[in-house]
């Protein structure tokens, strides 16, 4: 029974990794896709519907950079608790010295700067245009 | 005597049309009146500081074959902007002659950052002449830099918020 509980619990891993990287990927690339059309946008001499476009645009990356974040945040909470559950169940089958518990911090440090990679192309992509325009 | 009739008809023909053509063609010379302005080439689509003063180069010409009297010069420009020219009239411009004419430009110090069509008109008593050209206004104060940089601001605030209030373990 143990046995499938560790594969439940390393297919678990999987899927939140997976999961992660499609938020914090799909996030990166629409704000730099968003950066290059507000850019442009900005750079012509836009009436009224450009501006609505514009801020639309700047509410789909609010919205989305949102959506990223809480994401990335439950995914590292998800994490933890999924290796704290692997390492309980190494330290009672007593082969906990082959994990290093500190893994645990580097994957909260991974999480922090994959949120920060978020939140800094979204603020850019947010930014740029209206110094341009 | 014999007549050679052919030269004869030849000659009347010839005759006939000198007649017919050259009174039309003095009345034509006569009558071409023709005024231009033209802004010197690097002067149509110019960069303007608000509160600055920037001198665009402008020629009138007469390329008509008769004098232009009375030319008063002046323009349609944006609201909050000054234009003067220098000279502002010209009482004579003789045929085929022409004459610079300096024009200063000031923005108006609210103005934002955009371009501005300004039209310039000369207005005599035979004629009119009108060109335009396109003003770029620069480091203007712009409200999006602002705002851009506000909403910026909220979306890091409204991290910070997401960050402690979902990210505790």
């Amino acid at each position: 029974m143990i046995e499938r509980v560790h594969e439940h619990i390393i297919g678990e891993l999987k899927a939140n990794a997976h999961t992660d990287t499609i938020f914090a990927i799909t996030a990166i690339f629409l704000n730099l896709i968003i950066l290059g059309v507000n850019s442009a946008i900005s750079g012509s001499n836009g009436g009224t519907s450009q501006t609505i476009v514009m801020f639309t645009l700047v509410a789909l990356i609010i919205v989305v950079n949102f959506v990223a974040e809480l994401g990335l945040i439950r995914g590292r909470q998800m994490r933890k608790k999924l290796l704290g559950g692997l390492l309980k169940m190494y330290k009672d089958q007593e082969v906990e010295g082959y994990y290093d518990s500190s893994l645990l911090n580097d994957y909260t440090t991974r999480y922090n700067l994959f949120m920060l990679a978020v939140l800094f192309t979204g603020v850019t992509a947010i930014v740029i245009p209206f110094i341009l325009r | 005597m014999r007549i050679n009739w052919k030269f004869l008809s030849l000659l009347l023909m010839v005759v006939g049309l000198i007649i017919v053509a050259l009174p039309g063609q003095i009345l034509a010379q006569d009558n071409k009146v023709e005024l231009t302005l033209r802004l010197l080439p690097g002067y149509y689509y110019s960069e303007v500081t608000p509160g600055e003063s920037k001198t665009l180069y402008l020629e009138i010409e007469n390329s008509g074959d008769k004098a232009i009297t009375n030319i008063e010069l002046f323009s349609d420009k944006p609201k909050g902007w000054t234009v003067d020219f220098e000279p502002e009239h010209i009482d004579y411009l003789a045929a085929d002659s022409h004459q610079s004419i300096d024009v200063h430009v000031v923005a108006g110090t609210d103005t934002v950052k955009d371009d501005y069509t300004l039209t310039l008109i000369a207005e005599a008593d035979q004629t009119r002449a009108v060109t335009s050209t396109v003003l770029r206004v620069e480091n203007a104060f712009s409200p999006w830099r602002w705002i851009g940089l506000g909403v910026g601001v909220l979306v890091i605030v409204l991290f910070v918020v997401l960050y402690r209030r979902f990210g505790r373990e």
